[in-house]
């Protein structure tokens, strides 16, 4: 909302400094988020053409003779509308134009020009650069622009909050600012509207839609534009001006903030007005010139025809005044705010009356918001304003009172609050006490219903930095203890650093099509999403990683290692959470995914610059699973969509499934533009903190010394590592097995064809005594014996 | 004899002290210790002192003799230190080459300071709590004190869900009892707050970070972004907890100079509410470009929890009372990194990622 400040001065007469007033305002929560000065400066000022003469060679320009009162001085003008006798602004050297430009003595065509004359767009009033501003033939040679427009003034931006409809005004604001300052309002007065027959009838249909219909007549007026304090005004404050009707309008709008609509009462059939709703499709153009098709749920204001208003959103076209019309049909209702804001948002009209009336007016107020409109259109536009009103107001709405306890000011703020000075800020606030501690609240205020409402009035006037800070005490006692879930993620996320893998986040919502190339599953969509490109909800973490590596790769990024923690969001019921009325709607587990490609080390002079596979993949993972107690994880050969058969393996946690990785199959690389080496995993989080150990069992260190033995077998190329450790535990039968490391794969001469060669470092360990060589030279024997018999395994030396 | 001793071990600790190898150490040995070495006739030069005299002297010429074969042991490590240093000294690493390092990855600035928060707000007494991200309108807007067709609406750009993509409400869930089915991505972790207050009783204190979504997009709004919630409800709970809860959360977050100011404004979910604001922490709150001169930054949303919403979970308002807040957890990630495009977050470029 923009708020003269020099118009707000007449209404509150504060002697504060602008941005005094702007630093008041924001403290009591009417947010000024800008100011903006407006003026022209004294170098300009009116003058009169004396003469007019065409330059030779030019087809536009001539020299003027112009008088400023001063003197006559020559001026060179190329504007086209003007003529000797006319009353135009005009800059004088030295003057300094809104848009910065200097004015000096300058020679045009060889001609001296003793300044500029000027058009509405130079002197920052308007758009219009057709041709010179035109002013009233009875304005004083000299007299300066600004004081003709009402200028200098400063604008400033305020924000109000949706519950504040009463403050989108300048009454409104002055109200707050005498509130906190001590200054009395003053608002403008209107003569009541008496009795008298008025050439019009006015029904009401749907009176829980429309509670008022409030209307007067004005006949003779004669339209045409407004003065030119009168459009500056309107201009400073956002509105354009049209004529004198509707500039009076608007001005009544801004000073009141209750919006009015002006008929022309005589292109109104049947000279009535009807308050319905509209016929379901029912057509109407509207004062912007759109055809409209029209609801059931649309209130309407028609004449006695047809639809001639959209009520509380905008006019229609074939009532509007014009500049024929000389009889006035001045509106001022109160229409219901939810209706309102229905209809605004179904055809997509946001007004300045919409806007109000959605927030929800003040039905008491609308009689005098007439009553001041219709002398403002007798000032702007002559005519006779008829005495007497229509007034449609079956249920009037009596004041709503409150009851206000010092003792719940207190507890709520925290802060002593007496009588007294609840007594103080509400009465600034123009509520009335009627005993008992209850107060009358003004019929603008409709946000004050509770007393919760009143105690938020006295903390804001009487300021939020009274409230003193206080530490509950359970910030210096009750520390909440962190939780294994914390702990487990952090430890993961060590791990995942160690491995150099940076963390991503990513949207939740992105393209359908990717989704699609990753996984199998529907996902949810967005009903109104900004692009298309973040339409769907994402059923894997994989497709958003897939965009970061190409993007990287696009920027020059060749090694890229990156996971995310993240949800993911499928359509189906969801187990984790109970059910009933604390249920989730649709599952939301989390995921983490992770993206390799690139070089396994950058490349030194120290070697580095290998390219990564499926086992630095691997061995992260197996790290991860490591940090979070999680022991004995299987990796086993399992398809997926999104990887390479050749690779594509399933985690398996507790004999359950908690996750796949493998090589981004070729299909995915090629939709994702990634190198073809590219690996992918994602894990089932929520399996993994289920099988996680936040804080781990310690054990001393072995006291006997270990048995070290190496082991060499050829077996099938075909047998997986894996069945090889297994029977190599299994022959184990006493336990003495500490630890297994498969330290070489090789195949090639002298290994035959369709072999390979493993190679086993051993470990044996017993915890109470030191193991002889008999003992360990019997487990290797039975290990020995024992692949050969499962798997075909020859012994090497 | 005492003068003569003394002469004698002088004598060799000078000499073995300018010893340069092994053999001069064996020479020195020869004369002092060997079959006619100076210290080996003292030995045999006992047999002609006096009687009474022997044992003291005795002792001194055993003393002597110990010391020398002392002096002798610390010449020869002497010499092998020396050839010792020799020898390691003879080739030297280039220490400026670069080490051999393994890349470390990195934290995201949101998840960072998201982790900072939840430590903060433990240390305060409050527990994490969990929500949907994917909500019901019920608890995203109604419980919350925002009916249909109210304009406090507009301050939340909404992304609704396609409908024909939903799955069936769960047995027993609000639009099985009459609410809206209509499901959005929830514009606040504010529905935490109704979620939690239905679940248990009070005094609840917890904290819920997480995702939130509005449909909005330029450098300083993207369409999701992270804020955590705040709930303090119990008895005896006023506003003055509420500053003291922020100006800890402030202090603990940013540094102990941090300043909170609070502006009234409007949450139709609290009243009273405000805007918190903290002083600048880069300008100091002195003013500067960043905060366009007001030296003072709008962090976060508060206010005293509305009666109606505690009505609305069956509490006694007149007996309960509590205090919510809600931060943007990206733009307070970006205040202590100095980042002013918010986009930068959620492109996850590595040149990005690699700075923190």
């Amino acid at each position: 909302m923009k708020i003269s400040l020099k118009w707000l001065r007449e209404l509150c007469p504060v002697t504060l400094s602008d941005d005094e007033i702007a630093r008041m305002l924001t403290s009591i929560g009417l947010e000024v988020e800008g100011s903006e000065k407006r003026g022209i400066g004294p170098g300009v000022v009116a003058a009169r053409v004396v003469t007019r003469t065409p330059i030779a060679g030019s087809d536009h320009l001539s020299l003027c003779q112009v008088d400023d009162g001063a003197g006559t001085h020559q001026v060179v003008c190329g504007a086209p509308n003007y003529a000797a006798g006319d009353i135009v602004p005009m800059a004088r050297p030295g003057a300094k134009l809104p848009d910065g430009t200097e004015i000096r003595r300058a020679k045009v065509r060889g001609v001296e020009s003793e300044g500029m004359l000027c058009s509405p767009r130079e002197l920052g009033l308007s758009d219009d650069h057709s041709g010179l501003l035109i002013l009233s033939r009875d304005v004083p040679l000299g007299k300066p622009l600004d004081e003709l427009l009402g200028l200098p003034d400063t604008i400033l931006e305020v924000n109000v909050t949706p519950n504040r409809p009463d403050a989108l005004s300048h009454v409104g604001i002055a109200r707050e600012l005498s509130a906190i300052s001590g200054v009395p309002v003053r608002i403008p007065e209107a003569r009541q509207a008496g009795k008298g027959e008025l050439p019009a009838r006015i029904d009401v249909d749907d009176a829980e839609r429309c509670p008022r219909y409030f209307a007067r007549v004005i006949e003779g007026v004669h339209i045409g534009p407004s003065p030119l304090h009168v459009q500056e005004r309107l201009r400073a404050c956002g509105v354009r001006p049209i004529s004198n009707v509707v500039d009076a309008t608007n001005l009544a709008l801004l000073e009141l903030g209750h919006p009015l609509h002006g008929f022309d009462l005589d292109q109104l059939a049947g000279r009535r007005i009807l308050v319905r709703r509209a016929r379901e499709g029912e057509p109407m153009t509207t004062l912007d010139g759109k055809e409209r098709t029209l609801s059931e749920d649309d209130l309407v204001i028609a004449d006695g025809e047809k639809p001639v208003a959209l009520a509380g959103v905008m006019g229609g076209l074939t009532s509007e005044v014009g500049d024929r019309t000389t009889r006035i049909l001045l509106e001022s209702a109160m229409f219901d705010p939810a209706g309102v804001r229905r209809t605004s948002r179904r055809h997509g009209l946001h007004t300045e009356a919409s806007h109000r009336f959605e927030r929800g007016m003040d039905e008491r107020g609308a009689e005098h918001a007439a009553n001041r409109c219709a002398e403002l259109i007798v000032q702007l536009a002559g005519g006779r304003l008829l005495p007497g009103a229509i007034d449609v107001y079956p249920a009037p709405r009596g004041p709503v009172k409150v009851m206000v306890r010092p003792g719940r000011v207190s507890a709520v703020l925290g802060v002593a609050v007496g009588e007294a000075e609840v007594d103080r800020w509400l009465r600034a606030l123009q509520l009335v006490p009627v005993g008992d501690g209850r107060w009358s609240v003004p019929s603008w205020r409709r946000d004050l219903t509770r007393e919760i409402d009143c105690i938020e009035e006295i903390a804001r006037l009487r300021g939020y930095d009274t409230i003193p800070v206080k530490l509950h005490p359970a910030g210096v006692g009750e520390t909440a203890a962190i939780s294994p879930q914390t702990r487990v993620t952090a430890q993961a996320r060590t791990a995942l650093s160690a491995h150099g893998f940076d963390e991503a986040v990513n949207y939740s919502f992105l393209a359908e099509k990717d989704l699609a190339v990753v996984s199998p599953r529907k996902p949810v969509r967005l009903a109104n999403p900004l692009t298309s490109e973040q339409g769907a909800m994402r059923t894997t973490l994989l497709a958003g990683l897939l965009r970061n590596v190409g993007h990287n790769l696009a920027h020059g990024v060749h090694d890229v290692k990156l996971y995310e923690l993240g949800r993911v969001y499928l359509p189906e019921p969801d187990a984790r959470h109970p059910s009933g009325e604390l249920a989730w709607p649709v599952h939301e587990p989390r995921r983490l995914g992770l993206a390799l490609t690139g070089a396994r080390r950058a490349k030194s002079w120290s070697g580095g610059g290998d390219a990564a596979d499926y086992y630095d993949l691997k061995g992260a993972i197996e790290d991860v699973l490591e940090a979070m107690g999680i022991t004995d994880p299987r990796f086993q050969p399992g398809p997926h969509a999104a990887l390479h058969p050749a690779s594509a393996s399933l985690l398996i946690v507790a004999g359950q499934p908690a996750g796949y990785l493998g090589q981004a199959h070729p299909v995915v690389t090629a939709h994702f533009e990634v190198p073809a080496e590219t690996y992918l995993a994602e894990l089932d989080w929520e399996a993994l903190l289920d099988h996680s150990v936040a804080l781990k069992q310690l054990r001393g260190v072995p006291r006997f010394p270990a048995v070290a033995r190496d082991l060499a077998f050829v077996v099938d190329a075909r047998v997986p590592a894996e069945k090889l450790l297994e029977e190599i535990r299994a022959a184990d039968e006493r336990k003495l097995l500490e630890r297994v490391t498969l330290f070489d794969v090789y195949r090639g001469s002298p290994v035959p064809e369709g072999r390979k060669s493993v190679a086993f470092g051993l470990s044996l360990r017993a915890a109470d005594r030191t193991l002889t060589d008999a003992e360990a030279d019997a487990l290797c024997g039975a290990i020995r014996d024992r692949l050969k018999a499962r798997v075909g395994a020859e012994i090497r030396a | 004899m005492i003068d003569r001793i003394d002469a004698l071990l002088a004598e060799a600790r000078q000499e073995l002290s300018g010893a340069r190898d092994e053999q001069q150490i064996e020479a020195a040995r020869v004369k002092y210790l060997g079959k006619s070495g100076s210290l080996s006739g003292l030995r045999k030069s006992l047999g002609s002192v006096p009687a009474a005299e022997r044992p003291r002297l005795g002792k001194l010429v055993t003393d002597a003799i110990a010391q020398f074969e002392t002096l002798l042991e610390e010449a020869r490590q002497s010499i092998g230190r020396r050839e010792m240093d020799k020898e390691l000294n003879r080739e030297k690493l280039d220490v400026t080459l670069p080490g051999r390092t393994r890349r470390r990855g990195h934290r995201h600035p949101v998840s960072q300071a998201m982790d900072d928060i939840v430590g903060i707000f433990a240390r305060l007494g409050f527990h994490v709590a969990d929500g949907p991200e994917i909500e019901w309108d019920l608890y995203n807007f109604e419980m919350l004190g925002f009916p249909p067709d109210h304009p406090a609406r507009d301050m939340q750009d909404t992304f609704f869900l396609d409908p024909g993509s939903q799955p069936p409400p769960p047995p027993g869930s609000p639009p099985t009892k009459g609410a809206m089915q209509q499901l959005l991505l929830r514009t606040h972790t504010s529905p935490v707050q109704v979620r939690a207050m239905l679940a248990q009783k009070p005094p609840i204190r917890i904290i819920c970070p997480g995702k939130v979504y509005r449909s909005d997009s330029d450098p300083t709004h993207t369409p999701m972004f992270h804020q955590v919630e705040c709930l303090h409800v119990e008895e005896g709970i006023s506003m003055a907890h509420m500053r003291g809860t922020l100006d800890a959360f402030a202090k603990a977050f940013f540094g102990p100079t941090i300043q909170t100011r609070l502006r009234p404004s409007y949450f139709p979910f609290t009243e009273p509410s405000a805007e918190v604001d903290i002083s600048h922490p880069l300008c100091g709150g002195k003013g500067c470009k960043l905060c366009k001169g007001s030296g003072w930054l709008e962090v976060l949303g508060a206010g005293m929890v509305n009666p109606d919403v505690l009505a609305g979970v069956g509490y006694d308002p007149e007996r309960i009372t509590g205090y919510a807040f809600g931060a943007g957890i990206d733009r307070l990630a970006m205040l202590r990194h100095d980042l002013d495009d918010l986009r930068t977050l959620f492109e996850n470029d590595v040149r990005f990622l690699e700075q923190l």
